[in-house]
């Protein structure tokens, strides 16, 4: 297989593969290491997404030798290769002390050099690792105060407080990240996610206050799929969001957007969604794009709803 | 690329016209060059003056018939709407039309499937826990036997 072929394979993997992905990733390493070394940049891209393969699957020999091949010709100083090391170290760490010593290393490197953002980012990852989630959000806030335009800082964030149910904290934080890039349209759908999540939270069932979130839920998937046209994920969440809001425990005085409205985003949402799952279902070219695991979610939810 | 009939007759159509045009100009300036080299010796040998041969192929040369004109203008425009209405797909110009394409799998990034344009908000490859994700691994493997 060429370079460029199996650059390819690691493209279409997600940054979180399933195990069987992973396995098929990491069992290209020998025929990617007896590659000649070309030193062009698609070459090292793929030593990257390889190194973090073989680290999931515990071919530790296979990393290390891809871990020396890069820092042979970055250097051990740079700071992404600085970064793979650490991840090289905290995936070969055998309990709990070898992993504060890691922690340690990092820290140190910090205190030398503060902008040295893939380490930043690293730490915090270990901080959440090892169960230190205090530690890791006010690790990460002070990494957002030094870098504030990294959209990427901020969509952590927001879900290191959505993980402890700080709603109102995960929402400003996903909003900064919409005043970096306003057209992340999955953004716009996780917003919807959490303050639907947040209305669900609260005990009572049918109090202003729930409403008031539900709307802003559907305000944001609307958004969402005004975005992107079909978005499955959006439709989703509006046919969700409209159906709860149509419930009849829910007072009308409450509500600001009016009934038939709801009534009409509920139908439009229930054609797109029945659109998408029969497309995908028979296997249009024009729907191969969707996860199969959303469009059974989807067919799910049109079938309890119908 | 799939072309409608109305718009392949009409570029067949101004094709044609445009060829004629063509060639009635071309045939316009050969009649002209004709004329003059015609009225060339007669007029200096006639008389000594070398102005009137210079006036006839000046003129000659810029005053292409209205007639010929027109139909350039008339073909050329008719063979734009022709291919411009030939039913070819048009690349996406807004975003939402593109990103729902690339969500659906309508359109290819790079030739291959895309993963939608802003995955990488949530994915998070920084902030990536890969000792997690290698713990998982095992845990698959132990149940795979």
């Amino acid at each position: 297989m060429s370079l460029t072929n199996l650059l390819n394979r690691f493209r279409t993997v997600s940054v979180h593969p399933t195990p069987s992905e992973s396995l098929a990733l990491s069992q290209l390493a020998p025929s990617i290491l007896n590659l000649s070394i070309t030193d062009t940049p698609e070459q090292w891209v793929l030593y990257e997404s390889l190194l973090l393969s073989t680290l999931r699957t515990g071919d530790d020999t296979s990393a290390r030798l891809i871990l020396q091949r890069l820092a042979d010709r970055f250097g051990n100083d740079n700071a992404r290769i600085m970064a793979l090391q650490g991840i090289y170290d905290e995936c070969t760490a055998t309990n709990q002390a070898q992993l504060e010593e890691v922690l340690k290393n990092y820290t140190e490197v910090l205190k030398e050099d503060p902008t040295n953002i893939p380490i930043a980012k690293r730490r915090i990852t270990l901080l959440h690792h090892l169960s230190k989630k205090s530690e890791a959000i006010s690790a990460l806030t002070t990494l957002i105060d030094l870098n504030p335009t990294d959209a990427e800082s901020w969509s952590q964030l927001a879900q290191y407080y959505f993980e402890i149910s700080l709603y109102p904290q995960a929402i400003y934080c996903l909003e900064e990240v919409l005043l970096i890039l306003p057209n992340a349209y999955n953004v716009h759908a996780r917003l919807g996610e959490i303050h639907l999540v947040a209305a669900e939270s609260i005990g009572s069932s049918a109090s202003k206050e729930v409403v008031e979130k539900l709307e802003a839920s559907l305000r944001w998937y609307l958004r969402a799929v005004e975005l992107c046209d079909g978005y499955l994920r959006g439709y989703y969440g509006v046919k969700l969001v409209t159906g709860k809001l149509l419930d009849s425990k829910i007072s009308a005085a409450h509500r600001t957007i009016p009934e038939e409205k709801v009534n009409k985003l509920n139908s439009v949402a229930t054609v797109q969604l029945n659109d998408i799952v029969t497309g995908s279902e028979q296997g249009k070219k024009a729907f191969t794009g969707y996860d199969s695991a959303e469009v059974a979610a989807a067919k799910e939810l049109l079938e309890a709803t119908s | 690329m799939a072309r409608s009939l109305p718009s392949k007759l009409l570029i067949a159509f101004s094709s044609i016209l445009l060829a004629h045009a063509c060639y009635s100009a071309h045939e316009h300036s050969l009649l002209s060059t004709t004329t003059t080299t015609t009225h060339d010796p007669l007029s200096s040998s006639s008389s000594p003056s070398f102005s009137s041969p210079h006036s006839s192929t000046i003129p000659s040369g810029s005053t292409l018939p209205l007639d010929i004109t027109l139909e350039t203008l008339l073909s050329v425009s008719l063979l734009l709407v022709g291919i411009v209405s030939s039913g070819w797909e048009l690349k996406p110009i807004s975003l939402r039309s593109y990103a729902g394409g690339v969500e659906s799998g309508r359109i290819l990034v790079d030739g291959k499937k895309g993963k939608g344009l802003f995955v990488g908000l949530e994915e998070r490859a920084g902030f990536a826990d890969v000792r997690k994700q290698r713990k998982e691994f095992t845990d698959w493997m132990k149940t795979q036997g």
